[in-house]
């Protein structure tokens, strides 16, 4: 537990540091973006899928639709690393990895714009959902 | 950024022993990556880890489908 709390304490004191890294002169921007992407829909689906598990059967009977999103992003499905990795997580690691492909040989920026494309319709509804849930009613 | 590439190993081994926050951790790591990643110094051990440390956090209840709760149970 001790060594929890001094890594955590590190960690933010590093936080402080990297927190707002320059854009390096040169970095391709697409590649930027993507990182940037990538942690943001991490972020989304985490949100989603932690709300809903916190009360899974709240979210099944009150908000069916909210929980069948999250049951989707759940869904198995292969990756290249691991053949029942989540929906959410595989599509993660599919734009990484054309992230990967595209910083190899640039000419692959169709194919990881492709990856982006397609990511992004889940990462608006999974940010949609977490307004919608997170809401007060009046 | 060098000294923080070096602690970055046992960051991404506290992974799995980490019962909440796992996300942060790994979002913060994700952000040491894209620094590393401009000035060249992110090793492709170092993406291996990463990648096997969002496979770790797949195996975490919250992304677990029903189906698969109900045959762990």
């Amino acid at each position: 537990m001790r060594n929890h709390i001094f890594f955590f304490g590190v960690l933010i004191i590093v936080g402080f540091f990297i927190g707002c890294a320059a854009l390096q002169p040169g970095a391709d921007p697409l590649i930027v973006n993507t990182e940037r992407f990538e942690t943001l829909a991490s972020g989304s689906f985490e949100t989603v899928v932690d709300i809903d598990n916190a009360d899974r059967g709240f979210w099944r009977t009150n908000a069916p639709a909210f929980h069948n999103f999250a049951e989707w992003l759940r869904a198995p499905v292969p990756t290249l690393s691991n053949p029942n990795e989540p929906r959410g997580l595989g599509m993660i690691l599919l734009v990484d990895s054309a992230r990967m492909a595209y910083e190899a040989d640039k000419s692959q920026s169709n194919v990881l714009i492709l990856a982006i494309s397609a990511m992004t319709n889940a990462v608006t509804q999974a940010q949609g959902w977490a307004v919608i849930v997170t809401a007060k009613t009046p | 950024m060098a000294a923080i590439l070096l602690l970055l190993p046992q960051l991404i081994a506290l992974i799995p022993t980490v019962a909440t926050g796992v996300g942060a951790l790994i979002n913060f790591i994700a952000q040491v990556r894209t620094a590393a990643q401009q000035s060249g110094e992110w090793t492709p051990a170092l993406e291996t880890a990463f990648v096997n440390a969002v496979i770790v956090k797949a195996s975490t209840d919250a992304w677990k489908t029903d189906a698969q709760l109900a045959v762990g149970k």
